[in-house]
């Protein structure tokens, strides 16, 4: 059987989620009932399937699952050892998967792209494997399309010595679903989590992420953050596996969020499951509206208001992505928030 | 001219704090304020400045004959009231210069004048920051971001100068300071008076009254003036306390 097949018999195994499904707990499941997922015919990622594991048979997420049922060709990338490259992945189709193969020791920053399509269900998978010390940098902040429905689903697996840096501004979309499948295989392999949501209208922004420390000395650090206007919502459901034996493990997770409106709403979930003592991990949440006492500041010097806010606004906004190394991630981001203050 | 009649003001809980202020402060005046803790010597600076925390619950309160309680914060601050905080806040990633220029346009801005040019202002920054003597440090990072107790309230007066306010309310602007410092910034709030401004130093110690002298010392207690006099009452206070001053 060819990945699509394997991918489509156990997305049938598991179906659309039920109600109270703990994944899908925040979404709004009623959008999915119109879906219709069936196996395209033309092409197959049948190549791809027998060098890397996709993970399809133990898979529990439809949207992972249904980019590789629907799409027509699988587009597969090597990146050689210690090269350096950057670039931008943008689907064409509504669904699309990709994979990456970055090699020892390569480079890569790449900056996702929505899908330019007006329809009403797109779905699209990321793959990464990176080889040891390589390193890979995502990133997006491009305004979004206005889909009614919109599942991006991110699996990416690391080797020894390998950083994860993704970095993410969203803006106002439909309805939209990222999931992440994040594999610290290897010894001293980090990443580096950082999203920034800024919506409004009644827009929801759905977050699944699950990273997985299966080695000795990993890292991880997730920073999310968002300023909701309107009736907009934004759930985040951050998971961290700590696997047996994997000592001096670290991980931490902050998140904040600054609420505008009465009606804006934000649910959290943060999950640790930690299988060993020798563990840092932490983990806060705040929820509130702007300091009263930086906004009287700055009045008291002339400044007005709503100025006020918004300097603190853009100041909770750029926090997001500050103490990164300046990167062609970093840089887009940041301008990009800037710019559209 | 500042005017403060009978203001009474109080938490947004209810909690009374200022019992009936009277204060009037003309142009060239030097004022101090000495009190015991919790006595609502802040208060007194946060009321008339529009923090959200209190209410005014009656009286008034005018600079140069305009009515300020019915403006918002900033209106009252680009009017020319200035507050010096006891605690400034710091507001990271907010830098400094940027910060003082975007009050200072805002002002202006109130004004009906045009955004400061560079030129113009880098000359106000020079002035200042080399009056107050103060590195650069103070022009890059963000506002009072990791500046020390000192150098956060040298960096108040950095905005009073840069602002040029009427009437500035100093809310122990002395204390933090080093014996050095302290002379600085006296020297500052010196030079930059003139004959048409005037200021209102809140402070516990003698020592600042020796470098910026004032006309008149106050005394607030319970949330309201029980005494007032000339700079010998000061004196007296370092020496006996507040004790021998009795409730009105
Ligand atoms: N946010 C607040 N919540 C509750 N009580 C407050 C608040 N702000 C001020 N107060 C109370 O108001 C009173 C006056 O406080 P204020 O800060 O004005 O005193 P002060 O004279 O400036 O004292 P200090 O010399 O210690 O600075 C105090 O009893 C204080 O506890
Ligand atoms: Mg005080």
């Amino acid at each position: 059987m060819d990945t699509k097949q394997i991918a489509y018999s156990r997305f049938t195994e598991i179906g659309l989620p039920k109600p109270r499904n703990d994944d899908w707990f925040f979404f709004p499941n009623a959008v999915l009932k119109n879906i219709l997922v069936q196996p395209v015919t033309e092409s197959s990622s049948e190549s791809i399937a027998k060098e890397f594991d996709l993970g399809v048979e133990t898979e529990k997420n439809i949207a992972a699952l249904i980019p590789l049922i629907q799409t027509r060709k699988a587009f597969v990338k090597k990146i050689p050892a210690n090269e350096q490259e950057t670039g931008i992945l943008k689907a064409r189709d509504d669904f699309s998967h990709t994979l990456f193969h970055i090699q020892k020791g390569a480079d890569v920053s790449l900056e996702i792209l929505d899908n330019k399509n007006e329809h009403d269900f797109t779905a699209e998978r990321l793959d990464f494997f990176l080889e040891e010390n390589a390193q890979l940098e995502l990133f997006f902040c491009n305004p979004p399309q206005k889909h009614n429905l919109q599942f991006r689903h991110i699996r990416i697996v690391a080797a020894a010595n390998a950083s994860i840096k993704i970095l993410g501004v969203q803006q106002n979309t439909g309805c939209y679903r990222q999931s992440f499948d994040l594999f610290l295989n290897g010894e001293d392999s980090t990443v580096d989590f950082r999203l920034l949501n800024k919506l409004e209208d009644d827009t929801e922004a759905h977050y699944h992420l699950i990273i997985h420390h299966n080695a000795p000395h990993t890292k991880s650090n997730q920073l999310v953050r968002q300023i909701l206007n309107g009736k907009s919502h934004v759930s985040y459901d951050g998971a961290v596996h700590v696997g047996k034996d994997c000592t001096e493990v670290n991980s931490a997770q902050l998140i904040n969020s600054i609420l505008l409106s009465e009606e804006a709403k934000v649910s959290i979930k943060p999950v640790l499951k930690i299988y060993h003592d020798d563990v840092e991990c932490s983990h806060g949440n705040t929820c509130g509206e702007l300091d009263a006492e930086s906004l009287y500041y700055l009045q008291s010097r002339g400044i007005d208001a709503k100025k006020a806010e918004d300097i603190l606004l853009q100041n909770f906004a750029v926090n997001t992505f500050s103490e990164l190394n300046s990167s062609v991630g970093s840089k887009r981001i940041l301008s990009a928030i800037t710019n559209r203050a | 001219m500042l005017s403060i009649q009978n203001l009474k003001a109080s938490l947004k809980d209810g909690t009374s704090i200022l019992k009936g202020v009277n204060l009037t402060v003309r142009p060239g005046e030097i004022h101090a304020i000495m009190g015991p803790n919790g006595s609502g010597k802040s208060s007194l600076f946060k009321a008339i400045s529009g923090h959200p925390l209190y209410q005014i619950d009656s009286g008034s309160v005018t600079l140069n004959g305009k009515d300020i309680l019915n403006l918002d914060i900033s209106e009252r601050a680009n009017s020319g009231l200035f507050i010096s905080m006891q605690y400034p806040i710091e507001i990271p990633g907010v830098k400094n210069i940027d910060f003082l220029r975007m009050a200072l346009d805002s002002k202006r801005a109130y004004l009906g004048l045009e955004k400061i040019k560079d030129s113009e202002f880098n000359e106000l920054m020079d002035r200042y920051t080399s009056l107050l003597e103060m590195d650069d440090r103070y022009r890059n990072r963000g506002v009072n971001e990791g500046f020390s107790g000192g150098e956060k309230k040298r960096n108040e007066i950095l905005q009073m100068a840069i602002l040029n306010p009427l009437v500035a309310c100093l809310d122990e602007t002395d204390s933090g300071l080093d014996i050095d410092a302290l002379r600085i910034v006296a020297r500052g709030i010196n030079e930059l008076m003139t004959p048409e401004k005037s200021v209102i130093l809140v402070t516990h110690y003698q020592r600042l009254l020796d470098y910026v002298k004032p006309h008149f010392v106050h005394v607030l207690r319970h949330g309201k003036i029980v005494q007032s006099g000339g700079p010998e009452l000061a004196l007296q206070l370092e020496e006996q306390g507040y004790d021998w001053i009795g409730e009105v």
